[in-house]
């Protein structure tokens, strides 16, 4: 911008003139873009509330209890220390029914209760074991006995009618 | 352009050595920041443990992680508005 014609301007020092040319306070400045940041940061920080509240939320809206009747597997088809990996309560959920060897049928939701990764039957060792971080848990209670899992797997209800079993409801513990 | 606007503006605007902070306000506005920062990174891990809890199928702690996190964005909401509140000092 030229300054020829702005009478005011001929005789300023080279700062003046700039300041004319760029008019806006160095303290000004520096105010609007500290409190938009603060701004931006208290988005963020509410952001980040939203999620835990959100997760908080969706976590004690999940039903607990699930009661539906499902046939699962005929009774002789799983041999004493046998195994059958099954689906319930829903298409996707992951479930395991145990014939111990003591006698006697069990059932669990597959899902560990440490980080839900799945569990599988060990047969070596004699228990149900959750690949991802080691966990380990008894066949007979479902209970961890070793790793990071401390609740047990949720129960699952059976009932045998005509040689066939099938289960009742999950019973979160 | 709107010079004569631009004039006022620039008879407005202090010299080089009036556009000072007070001492020590660069440390508290820095401070403020870290503190800020260190905050908003706690909440971050809080979000992070609140998945390991819904993982692990433990609700109500994470209702007292979502309580903490809340805390910190109250805060962060009273100091924005009390921000707001104070004047905007030009050319001191």
């Amino acid at each position: 911008m030229s300054n020829e014609g702005i009478p005011e301007l001929s005789n300023r020092s080279r700062q003046e003139r700039w300041n004319v040319e760029f008019p806006y306070g160095w303290d000004a400045d520096d105010l609007v873009s500290r409190r938009q940041l603060l701004r931006f940061a208290v988005m963020v920080s509410g952001a980040l509330f939203a999620g835990t509240a959100l997760l908080a939320g969706v976590g004690l809206a999940r039903e607990r209890k699930t009661v539906k009747e499902q046939a699962i597997i005929s009774a002789d088809e799983v041999p004493p220390g046998g195994v059958h990996y099954f689906n319930y309560p829903e298409e996707d959920s992951f479930a395991v029914l145990l014939h111990l060897e003591e006698g006697g049928f069990v059932a669990y939701n597959g899902i560990c209760t440490h980080l839900a990764c799945h569990v599988y039957w060990n047969e070596e060792h004699g228990e149900l074991a959750c690949p991802c971080h080691e966990g380990h848990f008894d066949p007979a209670t479902g209970a961890p006995i070793a790793g990071p899992p401390n609740r047990p797997l949720p129960l699952i209800t059976l009932r045998e009618e005509d040689g066939m079993l099938y289960a009742m409801e999950e019973i979160p513990r | 352009m709107n010079e004569e606007r631009h004039i006022r503006l620039a008879r407005d605007t202090p010299g080089r050595e009036l556009r000072r902070h007070s001492p020590g306000q660069s440390v508290i506005v820095g401070l403020g920041l870290a503190i800020g920062i260190l905050l908003m990174g706690m909440q971050l891990w809080l979000l992070t443990l609140a998945f390991d809890l819904y993982l692990s199928d433990e609700p109500w702690e994470i209702v007292v992680l979502a309580g903490i996190s809340g805390l910190v964005f109250i805060g962060g909401l009273l100091m924005l508005r009390l921000l707001d509140r104070a004047p905007h000092r030009r050319g001191r």
